[in-house]
């Protein structure tokens, strides 16, 4: 069953654990412009937005390669990037509407976000559930009734007391 | 006025909290604005950072010694 | 962790120079604050001018800053203060710290003067020193701003000055990021007088850890440990504004200067700031219990304003100890004291004391630009005052140079109500009924100040038995006790030391609760992530060394003793007018005090005029300092 990480904006606190946690797990050190996950911030509107791989299934990515280095795994369900067959040219990273490809300057390759094999690091480390770990088949009606618990408190704070 | 409480007190509703004059556990009832310390008599104002953790605002009624 | 460099930048001759931190020296002083304070003793000449071109101005990353560790976001700047010429030290949060580590730097040792304001720009073990003729006159929100639109990057972080550090204002503080400051000693006020505006840092290197998984998954314990607990989900709703009720209620809050010690208009708790002004919280590097808040003024006067905090003290300093009861009031103040760059703590209680004076008639409206200090009209003077101390402008000039020169200037026995030690304002908390507070305030190494050693939990009745297994050694669980606390104090001194050494966030410790953190956790932490092997008691020694070079900066600059190790008079001849029973008529026995200021001395090897003595310099090597290693 397909998942990927989503991500609440409105949940994010800005502090970053996700960079640090993903990138000592995928590169072994703490280095933020190594993570396959990058908080967004805006300052002066005291905004974060996590940004990471939207694992798309007609990806620009996949198709802008020209060594085939990107592929859509149908088994893990995620973009999968083959870093012998990356040859660093950085196309991907340049059509990726959301810029979630990183480019490593030492190795020459790029890197993206793999979904720690199903287990992700970072949905684990986040305290305020700005990530979460969640079943693509059922999200939207999630997301749905996310999007409608304003009304429903709104029902609930004007609920005539004879209707009760 | 009730006996001083000795050793943890367990409540069987609501939350606990201390009183600051007699250091007292004193349990509170779901969304209470008010509780009475059972050992001093002192009336606290309650409030609700979360629904489930109850914190003193201020004196309501003080009971002098 | 270990392999980051110190830089050197000499702003009179542009030179810069850098070197690399010897292991053994990370094993004497670790690093953030212990070992700002071994450079800032060794590359400080003896009797230097605060403000002249001598002074020295230190910034350092704590040894675990920007890891996975628990709150590992602090910086800590140090020099030699303006405001009570003995040890300058702040501390703050932010993201300051880790983007300066990520940029191959742990510390930068800053000299000098320039002819004309700099910035310095630190980027990936490289540093410069650019023009920052441009940004002189900007307030500490538009600098990074513009700084980041001048060099092509949105995530370069910044330290930065205002219009009070450009206008030395002794009490000027380094701001970082939307609200967090470096409030205390004036270091901005150095910043001000070297005319460097800021520093830039933007850094993309690894940054190692030793055993990597040990790491992540002791992190993950940590993590669980800390925040799944009932306090810290309190913290994160509440930030530290969960202070405020139950210290004010308690009765340990300083009102209307020292005029009351509790304050019972609630106007002012946290549960109104939540319901009309919080938009949420936000986090500094790496914190998962995101305490900051965001909050916006939706009506009124203020109409509009949006920002980040407040902090408890920030309840302390601009609301109770100046008699303001209007949030919006607080919000607004605070806003106006970041723009500036301007020590809440210091103006709050520098003001509480003009309006003191004021309301005893010992000053009037000749004195104050005609403003009407009354009690009542605190919140319509408030921002007024504040903003003239930032610009040095009539009365606020008067104030600008702290609370010991304003007395002087004043005169009319002013200095009885100026409440300050070794020159620092003081503290918002009113520590007469709590002898443990009373200690560690007065004996502080920067002057009247708690985060030294700060033992909240000494207010909350723990028994002997449990504190015996927290401390190693029973603490009365009677917080008016003087017995006992001399110990508690000299504990938390050596854990705070080490914690600021580490660049570690205070919220993850002992300070709030009992469960959290402290020496053996560190411990372990500092070998996951160094390698380096310390001990619970070699943690200790290293505190220990750090506190008592502290204590010899003092003694080198001004001579301080046991006599400048008190509080105010009157916290040891007012009675507290109010309070729970515990609290109230309580003032501190001289004699009591004296006793445990023995012990205290004691406890740290040194004499009873409260200077290390010979034997002591000698365990812990520093007889051997200045060393001049690095």
């Amino acid at each position: 069953m397909e998942k990927i990480i989503l991500i609440d904006p409105e949940k994010c606190t800005g502090c970053r654990i996700c960079e640090i946690v993903c990138s000592l797990t995928k590169e072994g050190v703490v280095n933020p412009t190594k993570a396959r996950i990058q908080v967004v911030k805006v300052e002066t509107a005291s905004l974060s937005i996590p940004v990471l791989c939207q694992q798309c299934y007609d990806a620009p990515c996949i198709a802008m390669c020209p060594v085939g280095a990107l592929s859509r795994d149908a088994t893990a369900e995620i973009v999968n990037h083959d870093r012998d067959l990356c040859i660093g040219c950085k196309s991907c990273a340049i059509v990726c509407p959301f810029g979630a490809i990183g480019i490593d300057t030492e190795a020459e390759k790029v890197f993206k976000c793999d979904l720690c094999g199903g287990q992700p690091t970072c949905v684990k480390f986040c305290e305020t559930k700005a990530l979460e770990f969640v079943e693509v088949s059922t999200m939207s009606l999630k997301q749905k009734r996310k999007g409608i618990s304003k009304y429903t408190e709104l029902v609930q704070r004007n609920t005539h007391q004879s209707a009760v | 006025m009730s006996s001083a409480k000795s050793g943890p007190y367990k409540g069987t509703r609501g939350v606990e909290i201390r009183c600051l004059e007699c250091l007292a556990r004193i349990d509170v009832a779901p969304k209470a604005k008010e509780v009475e310390c059972p050992n001093c008599g002192t009336t606290y104002l309650i409030y609700w950072p979360t629904p489930d953790i109850a914190k003193i605002k201020g004196v309501a009624q003080e009971r002098l010694p | 962790m270990l392999h980051r460099k110190v830089g050197y930048i000499d702003l009179s001759t542009g030179e810069i120079n850098e070197s690399s931190i010897p292991e053994r020296l990370r094993r004497l002083y670790l690093g953030g604050r212990g070992l700002n304070m071994y450079l800032l003793f060794n590359h400080l000449e003896p009797g230097t001018d605060p403000l002249g071109p001598g002074n020295v101005l230190v910034v350092g990353a704590g040894l675990l800053s920007g890891g996975p560790v628990p709150g590992g976001s602090r910086t800590d700047v140090a020099a030699k203060s303006p405001l009570t010429g003995l040890l300058g030290d702040t501390n703050m949060g932010g993201f300051f710290s880790p983007e300066l580590r990520f940029a191959g730097f742990d510390h930068l040792v800053i000299k000098g003067m320039p002819e004309k304001p700099v910035y310095l720009w630190v980027r990936d073990g490289e540093i410069e020193i650019r023009d920052a003729t441009h940004l002189w006159g900007k307030d500490t929100l538009e600098t990074p701003e513009a700084i980041r639109a001048e060099l092509g990057d949105e995530d370069i972080k910044v330290l930065c000055i205002g219009a009070a550090g450009e206008n030395l204002v002794k009490f000027a503080n380094v701001r970082t990021g939307v609200k967090n400051a470096g409030g205390r000693t004036g270091m901005g006020c150095v910043m001000g007088s070297k005319k460097l505006k800021a520093i830039a840092v933007r850094g993309t290197l690894d940054l190692k850890v030793k055993y990597p998984e040990k790491a992540l998954e002791y992190y993950w314990q940590l993590q669980r440990k800390i925040l799944d607990s009932k306090t810290a989900r309190l913290f994160s709703v509440e930030g530290s504004l969960m202070q405020y009720n139950p210290t004010n209620t308690t009765g340990i809050l300083r009102v209307k200067n020292l005029g009351l010690n509790r304050m019972d208009d609630l106007s002012l708790t946290p549960d109104t700031f939540l319901e009309k002004y919080s938009l949420g919280s936000t986090a500094c590097f790496g914190c998962g219990m995101h305490c900051r808040h965001k909050w916006q003024i939706k009506d009124g006067k203020y109409s509009g304003l949006r920002g980040e905090g407040p902090e408890y003290y920030t309840l302390m300093a601009l609301g109770n100890v100046v008699y303001n009861t209007s949030w919006e009031t607080v919000l607004a103040a605070q806003y106006l004291v970041d723009k500036i760059g301007l020590d809440l703590a210091e103006a709050g209680n520098i003001i509480g004391w003009a309006m003191d004076l004021y309301n005893r008639g010992i000053i009037d409206k000749n004195d104050t630009d005609d403003l009407d200090l009354d009690w009542n009209n605190s919140s319509e003077v408030l921002l007024v005052l504040l903003e003239k101390i930032g610009n040095r402008d009539g009365f606020g000039n008067v104030l600008a140079d702290g609370i010991r020169v304003a007395a002087e200037r004043i005169g009319r026995d002013s200095d009885y109500y100026a409440l300050e030690v070794k020159g620092l304002g003081m503290v918002g908390t009113d520590d007469r009924a709590v002898p443990s507070l009373a200690l560690g305030v007065a004996t502080s190494t920067r002057g009247a100040d708690h985060l030294r050693s700060r033992p909240a939990t000494d207010l909350f009745g723990l028994p002997e038995e449990f504190t015996e297994k927290l401390y190693g050694f029973p603490v009365s669980s009677d917080y008016n006790a003087y017995q006992t606390k001399a110990k508690l104090i000299h504990y938390m001194e050596l854990l705070y030391e080490l914690v600021d050494s580490l660049g570690v966030c205070k919220y993850h410790t002992i300070f709030i609760s009992p469960t959290f953190p402290q020496f053996q956790e560190y411990s372990k932490l500092i070998y996951y992530l160094t390698g380096l092997e310390l001990s619970v008691d070699e943690l200790k020694r290293i505190a220990e060394r750090c506190y008592t070079l502290e204590r010899l900066f003092n003694y080198r600059e001004k001579k301080t003793t046991r006599k400048d190790d008190y509080l105010p008079d009157r916290y040891y001849t007012e009675p507290t007018p109010s309070g729970v029973s515990k609290t109230r008529g309580k003032f501190l026995d001289r004699a009591k005090f004296d006793e445990m200021l023995d012990e205290y001395y004691a406890l740290h090897g040194w004499d009873q005029d409260g200077l290390p003595k010979t034997e002591t310099l000698v365990e812990l090597g520093l007889d051997k300092e200045p060393s001049h290693m690095i």
